[in-house]
């Protein structure tokens, strides 16, 4: 028999639970506390009323019901209304202050699971959330009546019909599920959320840790709390494939770029520039989003090195009308300090702003502003993260990324992401008999065959000039070019067909 | 004498009720001069004044008077016991009732 999910309609969480938590059951969410399961949980049954119309009780332990009203309603749900008209009914479990109680016998929840079933008949409530139990059991020291009563609850809920979440307190990241080691038991569905000081940035993760006899997606998942949708997971993972489905080309932005992938971009890759400071890539990727407008498509522009002041003056200088594209509602460009927020969020930002604007064509400059605030494996994820939305919504991207040194030369950015990239180009300064030049060649290009050369490129008022491969000189990619005899090259002329 | 207020929240009507309303009357009996004003009511039939009483737990006995309000969670084993939770060990002959 499959288990029947019900859908959370928290963003990614459906899709790595793959479709929501089992239907009729018990979910346990632990985590330490400002870990985000109060609003986990409340958009659970928040989503339910605002897409199916079902009602929901939220059993509180531990804060009164107006405070939880009022952080929720921070997120923009309007919490009170749904209580006046019964949408939403709370039951307040609350430990009372100034009565004291003792306990001098064995006892049952009794009186609990009464006032949830009165909730759930009065109303028809379908998802219920008990927030959180830790509380309840401070006072009690007999943990095997504790887990005996839990697990009526538990089965008590079931029998109501309703699918239910009740969370618990963690006092580690990484240890035991949760404080009194006893609602694992309870619950056949747990999921773990922690949140961790990670290269001085807190980072939230979502974790399934078991979904008795149904699938989901194993592993930590990255998720914000973002001040107008809530909990956002973002599903993403280090083993994603990312394959073009179409043959379309695009214009690069550049007439011989073009000739030099065999005929333009694919329409849906995701293009990596590489290159030390001041070898084109801020030009190419302009050129890139310029290129798209010309010809009547939507351009977007993330921007983490560069203000926009900065961004439309290079434009400019390169022939290129930014302000004018933007007025005509052509182009967009979004600036931002890579500092001002984690990487989930700013993955998040980028999610709404394409969805909002659909552009056509996407840069993002620099990959490498963004590395540096985070984790290689944050920033692995975010690189996914980015990946798949360009993908799935069948948008051209570009991205850039800074080497450190100044004639060739690997990076750290583009050892871990060049495989999630569909193609490289690589922008090199080459020294040739005592002058500096620069030298673009296509280093991959997935699904498509391409020249092999490295060219030298000149800039200039009208942007980047593509001319003739560098001729009798090797090891530019290592960053020591060598000149070679041309009767060398001669010799290799002669293995060519006329 | 004021007679002690209490208010006792049960689940249903089982033996562990029986039981915990003789050991009421027991009390009562022995610590209050068979005086006292007790209500009970059923969760399950009024779960509304478990909502009231903020009650989760049954059996929940609560004091209201003699002030300060207490509360007394789970099956006392006797009635003496039940009246030290109480604070209503020989009420009866206290001063504190006038």
């Amino acid at each position: 028999m499959s288990i029947e999910k019900i859908p959370t309609g928290i963003a990614g969480l459906d899709e790595i639970s793959h479709g929501g938590l089992p239907r009729g059951r018990t979910t346990l969410v632990a985590g330490s506390a400002g870990s985000g399961k109060t609003v986990l949980a409340g958009q659970f049954l928040a989503n339910a009323i605002l897409t199916e119309d079902a009602a929901g009780v939220f059993v509180t332990f531990e804060e009164p019901p107006a405070d939880i009203t009022r952080n929720l309603e921070s997120l923009g749900w309007d919490v009170e209304a749904w209580v006046a008209d019964n949408r939403w009914s709370y039951i307040d479990a609350s430990m009372r202050s100034g009565v004291v109680a003792s306990v001098i016998g064995p006892y049952d929840f009794g009186a609990l699971m009464a006032r949830i079933e009165a909730a759930v008949s009065r109303t028809g409530a379908t998802r219920v959330v008990m927030d959180s139990i830790g509380s309840i059991f401070s006072g009690f020291d007999d943990m095997s009546m504790v887990r005996r009563e839990l697990q009526r609850l538990a089965s008590a809920v079931s029998a109501m019909g309703v699918t239910a979440m009740i969370t618990a307190e963690r006092d580690e990241e990484y240890g035991p599920i949760s404080r009194f080691g006893v609602e694992q038991f309870v619950a056949d569905d747990v999921i773990v959320l922690r949140h961790v000081l990670e290269n001085e940035e807190i980072r939230r993760t979502i974790q399934i840790l078991k979904f008795r006899g149904t699938t989901h997606r194993k592993g930590e998942f990255p998720f914000t709390i973002d001040p107008s949708q809530g909990v956002v997971v973002l599903p993403v993972t280090g083993h994603e494939r990312l394959e073009s489905s179409t043959e379309e080309r695009v214009h690069s932005g550049n007439d011989e770029l073009d000739i030099m992938c065999g005929g333009g971009v694919l329409r849906d890759s995701v293009i990596l520039v590489s290159g030390a400071t001041g070898t084109g890539k801020t030009l190419t990727s302009t050129a890139f989003l310029a290129g798209g407008v010309n010809r009547g498509e939507k351009a977007m522009l993330f921007g983490y090195e560069e203000s926009r002041q900065q961004l439309f003056r290079n434009a400019r200088g390169w022939g290129f009308d930014f302000e004018g594209a933007e007025a005509a509602g052509k182009l967009r460009v979004h600036c931002e300090y890579p500092e001002v927020q984690s990487l989930e969020d700013h993955l998040l930002v980028i999610t709404n702003a394409i969805d909002e604007f659909k552009p056509d064509r996407v840069a993002i400059d620099s990959l490498s502003a963004m590395e540096h605030i985070a984790s290689r494996r944050a920033f692995r994820q975010f690189m996914m993260g980015v990946t798949a939305i360009l993908k799935s919504r069948q948008i051209t991207g570009i991205m850039t990324a800074t080497t450190p040194s100044l004639l060739g030369g690997d990076s750290i950015t583009m050892s871990h992401i060049s495989t999630l990239t569909d193609s490289i180009i690589l922008l090199r300064y080459v020294e040739v008999y005592g002058e500096i030049k620069r030298g673009i060649t296509v280093l991959k290009m997935r699904g498509s065959t391409h020249d092999k050369e490295i060219r030298e490129i000149k800039i200039d008022s009208s942007g980047m000039q593509i001319g003739e491969p560098f001729r009798f000189v090797e090891g530019i990619l290592g960053g020591t070019p060598i000149r070679v005899r041309q009767d060398e090259e001669r010799l290799r002329g002669l293995f060519v067909e006329e | 004498m004021s007679p002690a207020i209490l208010k006792i929240y049960v689940a249903s009507n089982t033996g562990a009720t029986t039981r915990l309303m003789q050991l009421v009357d027991q009390m009562v009996r022995s610590h209050l001069g068979g005086k006292a004003d007790i209500s009970v009511v059923d969760v399950l039939v009024q779960p509304e004044e478990a909502e009231n009483g903020h009650v989760l737990i049954t059996p929940t006995i609560d004091c209201l008077a003699p002030l300060p309000q207490r509360r007394v969670i789970g099956m006392p084993s006797n009635a003496d016991e039940l009246a030290d939770a109480l604070l209503l060990r020989n009420y009866v002959t206290r001063k504190d009732n006038a």
